[in-house]
């Protein structure tokens, strides 16, 4: 039997030594075609790192010895050597040929490095080793990074291989957060990181240079990541019809797996597992619960609505929010839930009959008209129409087909639908704005325009959940009243993409009317005028035409 | 909206005296909280008068749905009773049949109930009387018409049929189906 292991380890030795020579020279190729490229920027990286070179400079010499078809290689060979004593001389002759001697050893396996170190060098120089190790380790990845800066050699490699992409999009992000450039450019390598992560993740690219300019690399990733995992299901219990630890008792009964969202609602329950469709259960066709992701709370407890109040809810289909403000105001009051598409006003109805709200009366206006039906509501909740760039993974279609068009048509809309909504509002009233996209133009900058144009201010939610909002984006600044917003992240909060804010109206009326009028009337009645003009001229030429013909006459 | 002319009135209200017998007068004569029924479209709805008047500010075609949802006429002048009105049909329900929660799915799935379903029923139901059906926890599940009085019904094989089902909550998953299926 010893034998026979022997024998057998024996075997696997040999397999593992060819191995790995062969991954030594496939690192000496794909070094060497690196210096193929880069025989301008080699002087660069001299000058960058004096160890790198000379590992590189050791590697070529081994490909000459492998290699001797290259021939073309060995003058600039000579000439990197020539540089290499030079660096030499500079430093300590020790450190550096024991580094020329492990470096083949180093790609293997840094621990027979540390073995033939110690038996070289036993006493001398410890203190000095550790210094080695780490700039063996920086070596390496130098070594990785000026693999990465070949970009159409490895592209070729990533179509093919996601996780060879991955790996790149790490050691990538890790040098930037050591500021570690290599031979390129910080943004050059932002660049190649958006191009990746585009690739690895399926985005399009003006989404993914939107969401990169909002995130650090490393946030970036990990948002990214969060948008491709399932969030939690979550149900909202309707205190209507029941209370939430009956509706768990029964729930657990039916074998559902489940526990409260979180200290900031008492109406939350997560759904972990469950062996019933939990969209199916006779609690909910009784209207017992309403699924509903657990970010749409929040808005609808920012606005607090008290009983026996009028409350406009401006795009409500499919009703979750609806339902949940006649909740909080047991059905007392008025509700007008308002949407704009009549395909969704079908589920608004029945969730709302399912639920069991009675005050409620649905509309079908566009959202920017409603004030001309009716105003001075208490409060009012915008969940404006959007891209819907906080739940991708609900709908990972987002991914490909929004672009930054798609964005500032929607940001647009949200502008004059929250005018509307502030101009819907009381003197006093309260409005929330809410989207479920997590994009700066159609949040920060939608309520900077509403701070411009109406006397509104920000105010606080009065909840504690969610980010800051930002107080500058790129080349805009906001009022330093926009923190008060909050925003939710998938990758922080696990849960929907999300952001909301509370403004109160502060008085009536659009700020600078006076100078908006000056400018858009002369613009609409111009054409009108034109024609009118037009018309009075013909006129007028016609009578003076009759003049001057009765004049003629009478001559 | 506007409100039911008088055959309307006589219509709906025979319909669904069906159900919950004099208790109509409980819905209408509510003296805190006055409600009232009102017609839109073809569709009657019921809601609080308060209610019924902010309802009026709103245009005839951009008005959808107010209140709590009774029902409709149907072309022929006759009144079919939705789902949507449940909750208060159970509050003042004449006859009740209880089910067993072993009979609930089916109940649900739009199925008529079987004997061996039945839990309990009240007592003194006529033969095709209107009874709404509850599960054991008293939650109302839907509507429909005995097959026989309550006396019939003990001498019922188990296989037989007590009520035929005419809505239950099942509708609001299968009539969004039904929208989805037209799409």
């Amino acid at each position: 039997m010893s034998n026979k292991k022997a024998q057998f380890s024996k075997h696997t030795l040999q397999l593992a030594q060819k191995y790995a020579q062969q991954l030594m020279q496939n690192d000496v190729i794909e070094l060497k075609s690196d210096d193929d490229k880069d025989i301008k920027s080699e002087d660069e990286q001299l000058n960058l790192e004096e160890d790198q070179d000379e590992q590189q400079e050791q590697l070529e010499e081994q490909q000459d010895d492998e290699n001797n078809d290259m021939n073309d290689e060995e003058d600039q060979d000579d000439q990197d050597d020539q540089d290499d004593q030079d660096n030499q001389e500079d430093q300590d002759d020790q450190d550096n040929q024991d580094n020329q001697e492990d470096l083949d050893d180093e790609q293997n396996e840094e621990d027979e490095q540390e073995i033939v170190e110690e038996k070289e060098e036993p006493k001398k120089q410890k203190k000095i080793k550790k210094q080695q190790q780490q700039e063996v380790e920086e070596q390496q990845e130098e070594q990785m990074e000026s693999f990465q800066q070949e970009e159409d050699l490895n592209d070729q490699l990533f179509e093919t291989d996601l996780n060879a992409v991955m790996n790149r999009i790490n050691k990538i992000i890790e040098a930037l957060k050591q500021k570690d450039y290599g031979k390129y450019s910080r943004e050059e390598l932002l660049n190649e990181l958006r191009k990746h992560l585009c690739t690895y993740y399926g985005y399009n690219q003006d989404l993914m240079s939107h969401f990169s300019s909002m995130f650090k690399p490393a946030e970036l990733v990990a948002f990214l990541d969060a948008n491709d995992a399932p969030r939690p299901i979550t149900i909202r219990v309707n205190t209507l019809r029941t209370r939430r630890k009956e509706l768990a008792q029964t729930l657990v009964q039916r074998g559902v797996n489940l526990d409260s969202v979180g200290d900031w609602t008492k109406v939350g329950l997560v759904i972990y597992e469950s062996k019933v469709p939990i969209g199916a259960t006779p609690e909910y066709l009784s209207g017992h619960y309403m699924l509903q992701s657990a970010s749409s709370f929040l808005p609808v407890l920012a606005l607090a609505p008290q009983m026996n109040e009028r409350i406009l809810d401006m795009a409500a289909a499919p009703g979750g929010k609806t339902t949940y403000i006649a909740q909080l105001m047991k059905n007392s009051g008025v509700i007008f839930a308002n949407d704009t598409s009549k395909d969704r006003e079908k589920a608004l109805f029945y969730n709302l009959q399912r639920m069991g709200v009675t005050n409620c009366i649905v509309t079908n206006y566009d959202g920017r008209k409603f004030p001309k039906v009716m105003k001075n509501f208490d409060r009012v909740l915008l969940d404006a129409p959007c891209t819907g760039l906080g739940i991708i993974s609900k709908d990972p279609s987002i991914k490909a087909q929004k672009q930054m068009r798609d964005i500032l048509k929607h940001s647009h809309l949200q502008k004059e639908l929250l005018l509307s909504a502030i101009d819907c509002c009381k003197k006093g009233g309260i409005i929330v704005y809410s989207t479920c996209s997590v994009s700066v133009h159609e949040n920060e900058v939608v309520l900077q325009y509403a701070l411009n144009n109406r006397h509104v201010k920000i105010i606080d939610t009065g909840l504690q959940v969610g980010n800051p909002g930002l107080l500058k984006f790129e080349d805009k600044k906001f009022h330093s009243s926009m923190n008060l917003a909050k925003r939710i992240y998938p990758h922080v909060h696990n849960m929907d993409g999300f952001f909301y804010a509370k403004l109160k109206k502060i008085n009536h009326g659009p700020i600078k009317e006076e100078i908006k009028k000056d400018v858009q009337e002369p613009q609409v009645m111009t054409k009108k005028m034109k024609k009118k003009q037009k018309q009075l001229e013909k006129l007028r030429l016609g009578e003076a035409r009759k003049q001057s013909q009765q004049q003629q006459q009478q001559q | 909206m506007r409100q039911l002319n008088e055959e309307e009135t006589k219509i709906f209200f025979e319909k669904l005296g069906e159900y919950i017998g004099a208790n109509i007068k409980l819905l209408i004569e509510n003296e805190e909280d006055p409600h009232v029924f009102r017609l839109i479209k073809n569709k009657v709805y019921y809601m609080s008068l308060q209610i019924a008047n902010w309802a009026t500010n709103v245009g005839k075609d951009e008005l959808l749905h107010v209140g709590t949802y009774f029902g409709k006429f149907t072309k022929t002048k006759k009144f079919r009773l939705n789902i949507t009105c449940l909750e208060i049909l159970a509050k003042y329900a004449k006859h009740k049949v209880w089910l067993k929660p072993s009979g609930e799915q089916s109940y649900l799935y739009g199925n008529h109930v079987i004997k061996a379903h039945l839990a309990k029923m009240s007592e003194n139901i006529p033969q095709y009387a209107n009874v709404i059906l509850f599960s054991l926890q008293e939650n109302p599940l839907g509507f429909g018409v005995a097959s026989r009085s309550t006396l019939q019904c003990k001498d019922l094989d188990p296989t037989a049929v007590v009520v035929f089902n005419q809505a239950d909550l099942g509708e609001y998953l299968r009539s969004e189906d039904d929208k989805n299926n037209e799409k």
